[in-house]
């Protein structure tokens, strides 16, 4: 296991190769690896590594022929490092003598001992790029930065706030330093942790650094000072002045809200006011997509598939902002005068303890407390930093506000309303306050009653007394400490009511009738042999409670029967029938795995929205199993697709084993949506096959061993072996052991001998040759952990409109989010989804290497005409299922190792770079078949002339949705984020010819035409927008 | 931060100084440094231009790091060149120095963009710049200019 890895980027070999050995003599490399991305570097440099792996010594080489610049050089190398912690170093770095491993314990302890430090280094400055001081906020000066030539930062960091901004060149370390802030971590420098003032290659730590001195060698002083004044001006404008954000979270069909919201916040803030917009949507149309891909420069915006609710979506925009003053603002208001900035922010630089700001103030009178409305309001950041984020229990939204101005008031800090000395008008329809705002809203245009009914007692809970924790005086067949974590988990839980299942003699159902408010609805199917084995924490006998133990109790009145069955349908209607929506359902019923999941399934839409369910008996234990308690198994698939809490009591009563019971407890939002569970699929019979090439000593062995040892068995294995020369295999020493396996454990196999015509003809040949319904396709670098297939094959079993699923196909040292990830064909420049590891399951619209498929969703083949690499072969392959109608799935909970293998074997074997561009542009044109027809745009003008066009792009790109947009521009890089494609003017006469170019030139048409109006609007006449 | 983007291109044909460019930068610069000696003057263009002695001079700037400074500046100044088209993208007005060309054909109506007078506007608003001779009389006087300056950051 790599521990620590050290980076160390370089174009220059006379400056690593002393780096490096430096780092071989003062630490030991047992744990950890170095990292050289050498780019533009002289390739003698190749022959120092070889040497230095002779030796073994871990060292890995990123090679690049040019240079690629310090920052993407400095990404490149953290992306392919795989330790915990990354120590970055330059290469005019020596590491000096001193006690072997000094150093590294410097940089590495604080890390592991304070998970909020995020960065730590020998050198810690005020932020100062050259001679240039950067004048910041007071804050950020004195939090200082640490200068990166040598610096360790944990992998968690980089995954959390982001790699370094490659739009900078030498201030990444200032840029990265403030984010960290802003992510609320500190930084440290090491061994001392007080600030360098002056001369900074001094300190205690041992090493010696050339600094300017190289960067004046590579870049020439005068090219390095221009390099420093662009940074600085970056950062000055990024933190340099006290900074506003607002954040405007966005759901649902609310394009032309959002516009309307956003042009009244861009015409009504005077242009003095340095702010930032965030939109935050989350659960939106694909129309509000589109427009703020479009409207990228005017704001920033986070996107967001699924809802998130208020909470999160504003916690998310106050995690991404960087103002000093956070501004709340509704998606549906209108801001209508240009006082409204001032109004809200005066009073924070009058008065340092005003904390908030709002443009109304109410009383709530369920707490009888001060409401700041979120629909238009501001927020100090240092009040987010001392109190907290919104809280998201008040899920989707309504009561966070309530909630978090008493958080704010009782923390210490004034709320108040402006204008100030206003005061409210308020009728039956509305409340009018002093500000320049319109703003109306339904709370039950996009809340439940259920869930605004919830939320607030949710807030009556938190700030009302809460539930006392009884100790049971009575028999209960639970263990003593798991009913009191049980009773402490939910002690601020409003809870009403209770559906239990499964009371025997009712000793829970007591306890859960002291929790509830109003009833327990209680099944029971009243047909038990006597086996009471309670845990009867008073020694006393049974016989006193009169068959049931909550009678004559002083909560009998709150349990209300039911004697039947739980899984008759019958019954389960007739309950259903007889009883109000649930807070809270407690199983502890049929303990089978069959029993316990339909229990689960068939109340599941008695819960009220962010409700919870608990299991009883869910430890994984001989004891359990002995007496065919199979709750466990439920509750592990369970408990990866929800928020799951486990109470366990492993003390031993005398009266049960100690590996016994347990309860568990997940928290649903969404009752009415079913997760996938396993189901007896055991007979359901798969043909799995490799296509391999020049793989035999490397990983196909790992690769068909992985295949064959699944949890579900493969019934059939077909290997198409495309090796130039292909081996008999079947008297190999490796691979007869494997076959033979195989013969063992009644796996029926074949060797195919491939044409060499290139993998997508073997693809193409499974669909004929395989045996069975369901087609397991795994390339020859894959190993799929024993429980991929198992879940694939539920998967697809529990849904006829499956065609295609795959597990995440992850290589061991590459992480991405699957935030960050594509689905859609369109965003294939993003991480693949399968790429990921993320709980449960999403639908997707292709899908990556390795998955198992219908053939009968296969009916349409693979795609011709590719080259033998078969590049985006599977893309397509997958993407014209979905196009059939065929629903594409990829579980992100199971793992199929990509073992990638760049120079060995596979199609990298094809080193010709015409198959991939000649494959890219098959798939082009297939993509196009697909949609669009191409409509092209020629923009023979200045660049200005682009950027009046780029404004009218939106509207083009509505009007011709059906079509494939082409440009031809002078200036490529005013469209390059906009996604389209792009020619060149010579291109466009070549293929449209000249009188098309200057039918679409501007400025012959602005003549034609005798144009005196803006040259936008002739754009717009000339297009028809 | 004040932002001044002082040149247009030079004409095709003959590489000459475009009749676009303000004749006044270094009486304006002078200005602003003498009455607000707190602002810092960020000149930028592309390699060939004048340095007018800014605190800062970028050249050849990307338009995504251009777009960010915009975004931070308190103000910017540009003649009718690229950069005022480029910032009104982004949505941040700014002060425009016309002469010869139309504001109303080329201007966003949400900068403030001064034109002295209409009739010094070329005839012919479509054609090439080359052979058009520069005219100082058509712009107007720096202090006009930083008037306007000081009412934006007011």
């Amino acid at each position: 296991m790599v521990k620590v890895s050290i980076v160390i980027p370089t174009v220059n070999r006379d400056l690593v190769v002393p780096c490096v050995e430096s780092v071989i003599q003062m630490t030991t490399l047992d744990d950890k690896e170095i990292v050289i991305v050498a780019n533009g570097a002289n390739k003698s440099l190749l022959d120092d590594i070889q040497r230095w792996k002779e030796n073994n010594i871990p060292v890995k080489c990123l090679w690049y022929d040019q240079p690629l610049g310090p920052v993407p050089a400095y990404n490149r190398g953290v992306k392919n490092a795989v330790g915990e912690y990354i120590v970055i170093l330059n290469d005019d770095i020596i590491i000096s003598s001193s006690p072997v491993d000094n150093w590294i314990k410097f940089l590495i302890e604080p890390l592991e001992n304070d998970p909020m430090i995020g960065a730590t280094g020998p050198c810690l400055l005020h932020p100062v790029l050259g001679d240039k001081q950067i004048p910041l906020e007071k804050e950020d000066r004195d939090f200082g930065f640490l200068i990166f030539f040598c610096v360790a930062i944990p992998r968690r960091v980089f995954e959390k706030i982001g790699y370094f901004d490659e739009l900078l060149n030498c201030a990444i370390d200032i840029d990265f330093c403030l984010r960290l802030r802003r992510a609320g971590y500190t930084i440290k420098q090491v061994p001392d942790d007080k600030l360098i003032e002056d001369d900074i290659f001094k300190g205690d730590f041992p090493i010696y650094h050339k600094a300017e001195e190289t960067v004046h060698n590579f870049y020439g002083i005068d090219e390095w000072n221009k390099i420093l004044e662009r940074d600085a001006a970056i950062i000055r404008s990024r933190y340099g002045r006290k900074n506003i954000s607002i954040v405007i979270p966005a759901y649902g069909d609310c394009l032309e809200d959002l516009q309307k919201c956003i042009i009244s916040v861009l015409d009504n803030t005077p242009h003095s006011v340095n702010m930032e917009i965030i939109v935050v949507a989350n659960g939106c149309k694909s129309n509000v997509k589109h427009y703020l891909k479009n409207n990228i420069d005017k704001f920033k915006y986070l996107w967001f598939d699924d809802p998130l609710g208020f909470p999160k979506a504003v916690n998310t925009g106050v995690l991404s902002s960087n103002g000093e003053i956070i501004i709340i603002l509704n998606q549906d208001a209108v801001i209508l005068g240009n006082s409204w900035i001032k109004m809200l922010t005066d009073p924070f630089y009058r008065d340092e303890k005003v904390g908030m700001t709002g443009s109304l103030k109410l009383v709530c009178e369920d707490v009888k407390r001060n409401n700041i409305l979120l629909f238009c309001a501001a927020v100090r950041r240092k009040v987010f930093d001392e109190v907290g984020l919104l809280d998201e229990q008040f899920y989707p939204g309504c009561f966070e506000d309530v909630d978090f101005t008493i958080r704010v008031e009782d923390a210490g800090w004034k709320t108040i309303q402006v204008p100030e000395n206003t005061e409210c008008v308020q009728t039956k329809d509305f409340i009018k306050g002093g500000f320049p705002i319109y703003h109306v809203e339904n709370h039950f245009d996009w809340i439940s009653r259920e869930n605004f009914e919830r939320n607030r007692q949710l807030l009556i809970e938190k700030y009302s007394p809460k539930r006392e924790i009884i100790m049971p005086n009575w028999p209960l067949a639970q263990k003593k400490y798991e009913v009191l974590m049980f009773q402490e988990f939910f002690k601020s839980y409003k809870i009403d009511n209770i559906l239990e299942i499964g009371r025997y003699k009712g000793g829970m159902t007591r306890l859960l009738a002291h929790m509830a408010s109003n009833k327990v609805y209680s099944i029971d199917i009243n047909d038990h042999k006597e086996s009471f084995m309670d845990t009867d924490l008073n020694n006393k006998n049974m016989k006193q409670y009169d068959g049931k133990v909550y009678i004559n109790s002083d909560v009998e009145h709150k349990i209300v029967e039911f004697n039947g069955d739980s899984h008759s349908r019958e019954f389960i209607e007739f309950v259903k029938s007889k009883i109000d929506k649930v807070d809270l359902i407690f199983i502890d019923g049929d303990h089978s795995y069959e029993g316990v999941k339909a229990d689960f399934i068939n109340f599941l839409d008695c819960l009220k929205p962010g409700g919870y369910v608990a299991f009883h008996d869910i430890l994984d234990s001989v004891e359990h199993t002995v007496i065919d308690v199979h709750v466990s198994k439920l509750w592990k698939e369970l408990k990866k697709q929800y928020d799951a809490y486990e109470f366990i009591d492993n003390n031993d009563y005398g009266t049960g084993p100690c590996r016994s019971m347990g309860i568990g407890v997940i928290r649903i939002d969404n009752p009415e949506h079913i997760p996938i569970l396993s189901s007896d699929n055991s007979e359901v019979k798969v043909s799995a096959y490799i296509s391999t090439k020049d793989r035999y000593n490397t990983t196909l062995p790992m690769a068909i061993m992985g295949v064959i040892s699944q949890t579900h068995k493969i019934d059939e294995f077909i290997l198409f072996d495309d090796s130039d020369n292909p081996r008999d295999l079947i008297n190999d020493p490796v691979f007869s052991h494997i076959f033979g396996v195989m013969e063992r454990i009644g796996i029926r196999y074949r060797i195919i001998i491939g044409e060499r015509i290139g993998q997508v003809a073997n693809h193409q040949k499974m669909l004929t040759e395989a045996s069975n319904d369901l087609i397991w396709r795994v390339d020859d670098d894959n190993y799929p952990m024993p429980n991929v297939l198992e879940r694939l094959v539920n998967v697809i079993s529990s849904d006829s409109k499956i065609g295609a699923v795959g597990s995440a196909s992850i290589v061991w040292n590459r992480f991405e989010k699957a935030e960050d990830a594509g689905i859609t064909l369109n965003e294939l420049e993003k991480p693949n989804l399968q790429w990921t590891e993320f709980n449960g399951h999403r639908f997707v619209e292709h899908l990556h290497n390795t998955f198992l498929f219908r053939k009968q969703a296969a009916s349409h083949g693979y795609p011709k005409n590719l080259s033998p690499v078969g590049h985006r072969e599977e893309t397509m392959f997958t993407h014209d299922m979905y196009l059939n109608g065929w629903k594409l799935v990829v579980v992100g909970d199971v793992i199929t190792w990509h073992l990638q293998q760049y120079d060995i074997g596979g199609i990298r074997v094809y080193t010709d770079e015409r198959y991939w561009i000649h494959d890219e542009e098959v798939f082009k044109r297939w993509k196009a078949s697909k949609y669009k027809e191409d409509k092209v745009f020629i923009l023979d003008s200045g660049i200005g002339d682009h950027l009046e066009f780029l404004k009218i792009l939106p509207k083009i790109k509505e009007k011709y949705y059906d079509k494939n947009i082409i440009l031809a521009t002078c200036y490529p890089e005013v469209f390059e984020r906009e996604g389209v494609e792009q020619i060149s003017i010579g291109e466009a006469i070549e293929r449209y010819g000249e009188e098309e170019r200057r039918r679409q030139n501007i400025y012959e048409y602005m003549d034609r035409n005798n144009w005196t109006g803006h040259i936008k609007d002739a754009y717009a006449q000339m297009h028809g927008v | 931060m004040i932002i001044i983007s002082p040149y247009s291109k030079p004409t095709i044909s003959d590489n000459k100084p475009s009749p676009k460019n303000y004749p006044y930068w270094p009486e304006l610069i002078k200005i602003i440094r003498e009455k607000m000696p707190e602002q810092y003057i960020l000149q930028v263009g592309v390699s060939g231009e004048t340095d007018l002695g800014c605190d800062c001079f970028l050249q050849n700037l990307p338009l995504e790091v251009l777009k960010t400074l915009i975004k931070g500046c308190d103000i910017w100044i540009s003649v009718d060149n690229f950069f005022h088209h480029l910032a009104s993208i982004i949505g941040k007005r700014g002060i425009v120095i016309f002469s010869l060309s139309d504001p109303l054909i080329f201007g966003d109506p949400n900068n403030i963009n001064i034109l002295k007078d209409r009739k010094y506007l070329r005839a012919d608003q479509f054609n090439f710049w080359d052979n058009v001779q520069p005219n100082n009389d058509a712009f107007v006087e720096p202090e006009i200019i930083f008037e306007t300056i000081s009412e934006c950051l007011r």
